[in-house]
């Protein structure tokens, strides 16, 4: 069953959005001004004199809301501010304890609320919401003080929570790439409507339409197969030649170190991920786990939360446009390139689009991965690419063309 | 003054000055009790007739307390409505007697208890209370658990100004009260008598005694104040969003 929800707010905001019920994570963007906070407050019943019709499945939902400034009660210390969320609490709120490993606020309980930074209070915020167990949790802008590794590290708490218990969470950003790699669906609003609601490609399709982008990211869905150190450690202990070439063998997870150059990477920070058959290379902070319920037993067993992509399977990347570069000879691939950019992926044109302002002197590339052989995926995924006129016509760019789109390690 | 004599503290004066801060305490306590709510109401309250009742609330400021003490002589006599049925309640009467002064002294030193605690909840960010309620808080727990500890201040000052208001009452405790002593004497009207009896020593000690009282609870308010003048949880650091929440707030 899907929930919607309703909003008449006058002058502000007003429309209809439906949403799917597994979707769990939901991104809102738009333009400043645009609606995005009064979509939230309505949601959450603050404002009055709106005509706000919800239908959450859920009899009486308990809504937390986090915003932007964190608000955190200055007559309390964080672990005051802690501990009163406790009072009103659903049974299946998580701990203290929890909120604060998962939100990287250990070190702070016995601080001041004076003495945080902009983003330990929002850190701070953001647990105090989840210890009081909120069945819907709005975020507006509430990680924009927040560095991005820790970012990064909350947004996969938020999405283990999300899988493990009843928690869905709207989330309030002007980051498109980072609501891509979050989102299970988008809201787009623009000039007080809700333009746009649905899955995050349908959602940036009509934001590309409208000129609300000009360099959409993609997201591909991949499989982590092993981190790249443990790949390199395996052909270190058997001794490989560096002067030798060699190409990757997927089905033994390995690859060739001399070959590709990743001899002075910091290996550790490299995860491989397969797409569509197709290996990437990618570090762990650019990419977030699809899916949560898979490994939740595993995580139960190490105890760690966020920190366990190899053990989840499936991953999110996020390529933006702007970063992709195409190479027409298909034959040189991340194995053979003499390039070091790292990525590369076989694809296929679909379309090439012109920017609405032509002398722009760029187009943008709608690439369709090709699935490489043994891949059991039917679907293709897309990706997105812009690349200079200039380009597109010395290289003779056309629909339907084989192509090697790449790019740098992600 | 090295020459004052013994007897300047006498029962007498004593008693004054117990009446006096006995009246100060009481007016002050019943005050912040009657006002706080009016003043978490009116910093609430959207309508057109705000700032008329805001100026009502606000005219024991600027009205000569004569005029005052004369509407509420009329009103606490045992022919006037509100003395009438005092005196059917109580069997005596309002005017004159230390009752009649506490009702006066709430009515004159009113605004002095308003105003501080008017604009501190006006200035609190309400989304303090979005956020209490989203946690669960029901209003009235939201008012005590949040509200009253981040209006420390506000509290304090309109406690503070509204007790030294009231200790330093004249007009309106001489058309009332009259000059009973150990009834309706306080300081401001012993002073007046004893100036008027040309008995300028004991003026000069208690005029001294309310000179430094006066400054004390105004350099004690002052300190207090600009050590609890935070409102904002410590998050305006947060870049643009006190801009944001200003703007929410109108």
């Amino acid at each position: 069953m899907n929930f919607s929800f309703e909003v008449m707010f006058p002058n502000r905001i007003q429309g209809r959005v439906e949403l799917d019920s597994s979707s769990n994570f939901i991104g809102i963007t738009g333009p400043s001004g645009a609606g995005k906070s009064s979509l939230l407050r309505c949601i959450a019943g603050f404002e009055k004199d709106t005509l706000t019709q919800a239908n959450w499945g859920n009899v009486s939902p308990k809504i937390g809301v986090v915003f932007q400034q964190p608000l955190l009660f200055p007559h309390l210390d964080v672990k005051g501010n802690l501990q009163i969320a406790t009072r009103h609490a659903s049974e299946h709120a998580i701990s203290i304890d929890e909120a604060v490993k998962g939100c990287r606020c250990e070190h702070l309980l016995s601080k001041p609320i004076a003495t945080l930074s902009g983003g330990e209070a929002q850190r701070v915020a953001i647990a105090r919401a989840l210890i009081n167990g909120p069945h819907i949790l709005l975020l507006d802008e509430s990680f924009s003080a927040i560095d991005a590794v820790t970012r990064r590290h909350i947004y996969t708490f938020l999405r283990q929570l999300c899988a493990a218990s009843q928690l869905k969470c709207f989330m309030v950003s002007h980051d498109i790439d980072e609501l891509l790699l979050l989102s299970d669906e988008m809201i787009y609003i623009c000039d007080g409507k809700v333009e746009a609601v649905g899955n995050v490609d349908a959602v940036i399709s009509t934001m590309l339409e409208g000129g609300a982008i000009h360099t959409p990211s993609a997201i591909l869905t991949g499989v982590v197969e092993c981190s790249a150190d443990v790949a390199l450690e395996s052909y270190a202990e058997e001794g490989f030649d560096t002067t030798t070439r060699k190409t990757i063998n997927p089905a033994k997870n390995t690859v060739n170190k001399s070959a590709i150059g990743l001899g002075n990477l910091n290996q550790s920070a490299v995860h491989q991920v397969i797409v569509s058959g197709q290996r990437l290379y990618v570090s762990p902070t650019s990419f977030l786990a699809a899916k949560f319920n898979e490994c939740k037993s595993n995580q139960a067993d190490n105890n760690e939360i966020g920190d366990t992509f190899s053990a989840c399977g499936e991953v999110r990347v996020a390529i933006k446009a702007s970063e992709v570069s195409i190479d027409t000879n298909t034959a040189v691939t991340t194995e053979n390139s003499t390039s070091s950019i790292l990525n590369s992926l076989s694809c296929v044109i679909e379309d090439i689009a012109h920017f609405d302002n032509r002398e722009s002197g760029r187009v943008l590339l709608n690439l369709r991965i090709v699935n490489s052989e043994g891949t059991t995926e039917i679907e293709q995924q897309a990706l997105y690419a812009v690349v200079s006129s200039l380009s597109a016509s010395r290289l003779k760019l056309g629909k339907n063309m084989p192509v090697i789109a790449r790019f740098k390690l992600l | 003054m090295g020459y004052v004599d013994a007897d300047i503290l006498n029962a007498e004066m004593t008693n004054t000055v117990v009446l006096t801060f006995k009246l100060a305490l009481v007016t002050s306590v019943l005050l912040l009790i009657m006002v706080m709510p009016l003043a978490w109401y009116l910093a609430n309250w959207q309508h057109k007739a705000k700032s008329l009742v805001l100026s009502v609330l606000a005219l024991p400021l600027v009205l000569p307390p004569t005029v005052l003490g004369f509407y509420l002589l009329i009103a606490f006599s045992p022919q006037g409505g509100l003395g009438q049925w005092w005196l059917a309640l109580t069997g005596s009467s309002l005017v004159f007697s230390f009752q009649g002064l506490v009702l006066g002294s709430l009515v004159y030193s009113l605004p002095f208890a308003l105003q501080p605690l008017y604009s501190g909840f006006v200035q609190l960010d309400k989304r303090y209370l979005e956020v209490s309620r989203s946690l669960g808080f029901s209003r009235l727990e939201s008012f005590f658990r949040i509200v009253l500890p981040l209006c420390k201040a506000p509290i304090m000052v309109a406690f503070g100004l509204s007790f030294a208001h009231t200790v330093g009452e004249f007009g309106v405790v001489l058309m009332i009260g009259g000059n009973i002593p150990a009834e309706t004497q306080v300081l401001s009207i012993a002073l007046y008598e004893q100036v008027e009896a040309l008995e300028y020593e004991r003026a000069h000690v208690m005029s001294l005694g309310l000179l430094v009282f006066s400054f004390a609870v105004l350099a004690l308010l002052y300190r207090f104040n600009d050590g609890n003048t935070r409102f904002d949880g410590g998050a305006t650091r947060v870049n643009g969003a006190s801009t944001k929440g200003q703007e929410r707030q109108r």
